[in-house]
C-alpha cells in the first residue's frame, strides 16, 4: 500500500506501465485516470491504482448476502427479486431478478423446489453468480426463509422445528429451507 | 432576445446593469451531498438562480423497452417550479422543459461511463426553484456535481455556463435583463480535461467573430465553474461527512 489522496473524475492518477487500472478508474490512451470522486489509492504490492469511493454504487457482487423476495417456483428452480444487500441502505442498482437453481437451496437432496421455498417468501441468500444472470443459493445455515406467510391465511408463520413453519391461526404447518434466526431478524 | 428596452445594458466604460465587466460571471455557489434521500444531489445558485439536483442509480431501468442491453440510459428531468418566474408557471413538462431534458442527458451521457451498468437507469432530478436566467447550464452544473456525489463512474465533470450579446458586447453569462433584451444567447457546456464541447445552442443572432469570442470566453468560464464544483465536492467529503447523511 502506499499514498492516499483526493482525486475528482477525470484526474490523471497513473499510467498503464506502472498500474492496472481497478475499481474506480478508467484508461485512455495508455494513462488511469480517476472516474470517482474518492481517496486513490496505488497498491505497490498487487500494482493496482484504484479509487476508493465514499458512496459507491450498489452493485451485486459474488458473496454479497441479499435479502429477496421469492417470485416464482419452477420445476428445477425458484425465482426472486432482490430487494437490498446486506450491510447498504442504497438501492441495489443493475439486475435484480435472480434465480435460486434446486441444487443450490438446501445442503441436502431437494426433491420438490416447493417444499423448501414458496412465493412471496422473504429469503436471505447469497449472491454465487452475476452473468449471465443473477444466481443465488440458500445453502448456509444463516441463510433462508427469514419471513412467511401462510398459504391458506395469510397470517404469519410461527417457526416450529428445524425446517417447519406453523400457522397458529388455521393450524396449518408446512416445510421451508429456513434461516437459523427465522423469526427474529430486525432489519 | 424577446423585447426592447431603452435601458443601458452595457455602459460605455463596459460595465453591465449589475457591476459586471463583459468577462465575468455571476457570483456562483454550489454544494453537493443537501439531500439525505437521493444517492446524490447538488445545491447550485448561480447570481438570482437557484437550482436542485438530485441523482438516482445505477437503478433497473423503468419502463423496461427503454433499458439498452449495451449500457445504462440516463433518464433527466428537468422542471421549474411555479413561484420560480415571475408570473406563474403553469406546472408541469412542456416543449421547454423537454428540450432542456434531453440536452441535459445527452451532455451528461458523453461523461458518464454508461457501459459499467448494463440495463440500468441512471435518473437525474434538476428542480428550478428560482429562475434568472441561465438556468439550464446551472441545471447542468448542479447535474453533474450530483453525479459526481453519487460515486457515478465519470470521465469528467460538467461545468456549464452562457455566453451571449447585449448592446454591441459580448458577454458571459447573461443576467434575465441581458438575456430579454439582448441580441444572443450561446448556453455551453465543455469537458474541462479535453476542452470538448457537450453542449451549445444559440438564439438570437452573431457574427461569427461574436461567436468565436463567445466560444472562448464561455470555455474560460467553465473553467471558473469547474473549479467551483471540485471545491464543493472536497468540502462534501473532506470534513469527515463520508457516505450518505
Amino acid at each position: 500500500m502506499s499514498k492516499s489522496r483526493k482525486v475528482f473524475p477525470g484526474d490523471e492518477i497513473a499510467v498503464e506501465e506502472e498500474y492496472a487500472a481497478s475499481d474506480g478508474t478508467f484508461v485512455s490512451d495508455g494513462k488511469i485516470y480517476a472516474s470517482q470522486i474518492g481517496d486513490l489509492v496505488l497498491d505497490d504490492d498487487e500494482y493496482t491504482a484504484r479509487v476508493e469511493s465514499p458512496n459507491p454504487p450498489n452493485i451485486l457482487k459474488e458473496g454479497d448476502i441479499v435479502y429477496a423476495v421469492v417470485a416464482d417456483i419452477r420445476k428445477t428452480m425458484a425465482t426472486a427479486d432482490v430487494v437490498a444487500k446486506d450491510g447498504t441502505e442504497r438501492q441495489v442498482g443493475g439486475e435484480t431478478y435472480a434465480t435460486i437453481h434446486v441444487s443450490k437451496i438446501s445442503p441436502g437432496y431437494t426433491e420438490d423446489v416447493s417444499k423448501e421455498l414458496r412465493k412471496g417468501d422473504f429469503i436471505r441468500a447469497r449472491v454465487i453468480g452475476i452473468k449471465p444472470s443473477l444466481q443465488l443459493t440458500t445453502k448456509e445455515e444463516n441463510l433462508g426463509v427469514i419471513r412467511a406467510l401462510c398459504s391458506r391465511c395469510k397470517e404469519e408463520f410461527v417457526r416450529k422445528g428445524e425446517n417447519r413453519l406453523h400457522c397458529e391461526e388455521c393450524n396449518y404447518t408446512m416445510s421451508r429451507k429456513l434461516a437459523d434466526d427465522y423469526g427474529d431478524v430486525q432489519i | 432576445m424577446s423585447g426592447t428596452t431603452d435601458m443601458i445594458l452595457v455602459n460605455k466604460d463596459g460595465k453591465r446593469i449589475d457591476g459586471r465587466t463583459p468577462d465575468e460571471h455571476r457570483d456562483i455557489k454550489i454544494e453537493a451531498g443537501v439531500l439525505a434521500n437521493a444517492d446524490g444531489s447538488a445545491y447550485v445558485e448561480i447570481g438570482k438562480n437557484k437550482v436542485l439536483a438530485a441523482v438516482y442509480g445505477p437503478r433497473e431501468c423503468h419502463p423496461r423497452h427503454l433499458q439498452d442491453p449495451t449500457k445504462a440510459i440516463i433518464q433527466c428531468k428537468y422542471n421549474m417550479q411555479t413561484y420560480s418566474v415571475s408570473d406563474r408557471k403553469r406546472p408541469g413538462t412542456d416543449r421547454r422543459s423537454v428540450e432542456i431534458s434531453k440536452i441535459t442527458a445527452e451532455a451528461l451521457e458523453k461523461v458518464v461511463l454508461t457501459e459499467l451498468y448494463p440495463r440500468a437507469s441512471i435518473d437525474v432530478y434538476i428542480e428550478i426553484l428560482q429562475a434568472n436566467a441561465g438556468t439550464r447550464c446551472a441545471g447542468l452544473t448542479a447535474a453533474s456535481v450530483a453525479l459526481a456525489d453519487a460515486g457515478i463512474p465519470m470521465r469528467d465533470i460538467v461545468p456549464a455556463i452562457a455566453a451571449g450579446k447585449a448592446d454591441g458586447y459580448v458577454l458571459l453569462d447573461l443576467n434575465k435583463e441581458e438575456d430579454n433584451f439582448g441580441q444572443a444567447d450561446v448556453p455551453m457546456a465543455i469537458v474541462p480535461s479535453t476542452n470538448e464541447i457537450v453542449l451549445l445552442q444559440m438564439d438570437g443572432n452573431m457574427t461569427r467573430e461574436e461567436f468565436d469570442k463567445a466560444i472562448e470566453m464561455g470555455v474560460r468560464g467553465c473553467h471558473d465553474v469547474y473549479k467551483l464544483q471540485k471545491e464543493a465536492l472536497l468540502n462534501r467529503y473532506s470534513d469527515g461527512g463520508d457516505s450518505d447523511e
